[in-house]
Order: structure tokens, then sequence, then C-alpha cells
């Protein structure tokens, strides 16, 4: 089972949903209404069922807002900034989530998937 | 009454106390699986001599030095139940303590303790149900002189288990935190002996009736008993002057 299908039934499983209703553009917290909690089972499930050690701040995107703080105190630039605490994630979504942070929180269910692909990755 | 276990494995942090040797004999009689830590060659030691069986599968854990290693030891067995004993002894008026003291004591005490529950309530998330017990001190509220450390320690954790349980509730994770008197063993015990000790004490609590109050606390009909701090010290606090 490829990491979207797994990630996508721990979801199912723990916000009480049918697997059909999560694609990897669904928005976890935002229209899931995942709360910390939640977080912290999907962290755990994960953790079990992929074999992944599993950072919850980083997997959860939860310090977007206080990394970008960070950036502006530094003149740094956003994006790049952003790179760095979230290598996992591509340039294109990167820049997505700062075009769609105003809207409330950006956490999607392909941020998680790229997460345990990362892992898949170094493993080869 | 039949007290009643819907989980299998009991962790005793500090097992190799007088306390964590007399709850095992209970658990067992119980018909669960315990596992026992020890943080010394010593209490390897004890361990063996009254639970030879139990001495080849008791995991090293030292809260001054927490390793992945020693964490994934912990967590061999899914731990049900965690019954938290571990404390050591450092008594020093908090005006003399140094640095290096303080440091490595809270260290160990409150971040290397937290770290284990933490890696241990995450296994419990996983399944569902947990139930952590930690054995705190009448020093929490009322320290004597030189317990500043100690005291400090076991209020801190204290709310430690209290989160845990607050957090953790709605996912059948439980945790309380028994405050304890002079018990007759350990440091109570060295107390006790003291020649030149002033105060003539009768409120005692003895290891049976600690052990024998920890089994019932651990076993389904206790679970309610959660989120808070309770005290078990044969009315020694109770009273304005000793």
């Amino acid at each position: 089972m490829n990491p979207f299908s797994i990630i996508r039934s721990i979801l199912a499983e723990i916000l009480d949903l049918d697997v059909d209703q999560i694609s990897p553009e669904t928005y976890v917290i935002r229209t899931l209404k995942a709360e910390s909690i939640d977080l912290l089972e999907i962290g755990v499930a994960m953790q079990h069922r992929l074999g992944i050690a599993v950072d919850d701040d980083v997997l959860f995107l939860k310090n977007v807002r206080t990394v970008l703080n960070r950036a502006e105190r530094d003149a740094k630039n956003p994006l790049d900034a952003l790179k760095e605490q979230y290598p996992h994630l591509s340039e294109n979504r990167l820049q997505h989530i700062l075009d769609d942070l105003s809207a409330g929180p950006v956490l999607r269910v392909e941020d998680i998937v790229a997460y345990a692909e990362s892992f898949e990755q170094a493993r080869g | 009454m039949n007290i009643e276990f819907q989980g299998k494995t009991a962790l005793i942090l500090g097992g190799s106390s007088s306390i964590g040797l007399a709850l095992t004999r209970l658990l067992l009689d119980e018909g669960l699986i315990v596992v026992l830590t020890h943080a010394s060659r010593d209490g390897l030691a004890r361990i063996k001599d009254h639970f030879p069986e139990l001495a080849t599968g008791s995991p090293h854990l030292d809260f001054s030095d927490v390793s992945d290693e020693a964490l994934a030891c912990v967590l061999e067995n899914d731990v049900d139940y965690l019954i938290d004993l571990a404390q050591a002894d450092h008594e020093t008026y908090l005006a003399a303590a140094s640095q290096t003291d303080m440091d490595a004591y809270f260290k160990a005490h409150v971040t290397g303790r937290l770290l284990v529950l933490k890696a241990v309530t995450r296994s419990m998330l996983a399944r569902r149900f947990g139930r952590l017990l930690h054995v705190s001190s009448t020093a929490a509220a009322l320290p004597a002189p030189g317990q500043g450390l100690y005291g400090a320690a076991k209020r801190a954790v204290e709310g430690l288990y209290q989160s845990f349980a607050l957090e953790l509730g709605s996912r059948g994770v439980s945790a309380l935190s028994l405050r304890l008197g002079l018990v007759d063993a350990g440091r109570g015990k060295r107390f006790l002996d003291l020649e030149n000790r002033q105060q003539n004490l009768d409120k005692i609590v003895t290891v049976d009736q600690t052990a024998a109050t920890l089994l019932f606390l651990l076993c389904d009909q206790a679970l309610a008993l959660t989120c808070t701090t309770i005290t078990m010290d044969a009315g020694l606090t109770a009273q304005k002057y000793i």
C-alpha cells in the first residue's frame, strides 16, 4: 500500500470519515476539522504503521507563522525560510502555502504524504 | 470485590525499590506481565534476588541519560500500566546547591522522566488505553529543610501527570499521583532509623499498605481517579504540629 492510501485510511479512522472524503488536496484542519488530539493520534499511527520517526511540528506544519515571522525579523526570503524548515515540500507547494495563508490553517493531506515519502526516499 | 484489569502489562520505573518489589508480587498474582526497570547494578541484583525470572528482561533506565535504545527496551512490550517509583535522593539546602546539581537534578527528574512518559503514552495512545500512576511525596507540598529540589521536582512531575491525563483522557489514558508520607522503606526508613531524630513519629505507611493501594489504583474500578493527586500518609500532614 502506498503512503497516500495508508495515510488516508489513518485519517478516515481517526476522524471518523469515509475514505472518499479525503483527497491529497483536502485541508486537514480547515476542512476535516482535525483537532490537536487528532493530530497527535495521526502522528502516532504513522509512527506505528509506517515505521517512521515523526516530528509533529514539522509533519503538521505547526510553526509556519513562527518561521515566517522570524524570516521577516531577519530580513530573509520567506520562501527560503520555509524551504529550510520543510525540505520535504516542493517549492510550488511552499509558494502555494504562502499565497494561501490568510485563508486559515494550510496543512493538506498531500503535505503529510510528502513527509512520509521523504522517509521512503531516504531509505532508498 | 474482585478487582479487574483490562490491560496486561505493567512497567514499574524504579522497580527494584521495596515498594516496586512488593507491588510486583501482587501484580503477578493478578496474572499481569511485569517489567521492572533498574538504574544500577545493585538494583538489578535486588530484582534478581526476588524475581530471578524477571531480571533478564529488566531494562536499564536512568532518567539522567534517556537514549533511544533505552526507550526501545522499555517499549519492547506494549505497556498498559506505568508505575513511577523512580526518584534519586539529593538533599541539600537550596542556597547551598550548585548550578551543576540543579541542572542535573531537574534534567533527570523532570525532563528525562518526561521523555519516558512521552514515549510510553504515545504507545498507549495507539491502543487507546493506559494508566499512569506516579508515586509522589508529601514533600511536594510540605518539604523538610533540604528537600527543596526533591519537593519541587515532585510537584512539577505531579503537574506533568495531571496534564497527561487531561490531554489524553478522551483516548483512554488516565493518570494519578499518590503522595506518600513516611514509608518504612527507602529514604523514609533511613529517616526513621536516624538516631538523632527529634520527632516521635507513629504515622507510618507500610510497604504492604502502599503496594496494595497501588494495586487498587491501577485496577479498572479505580480508573475514575484521574487527573488529580491524592495523599496517603497515615494522617502525617493533617496536623498543625508534629
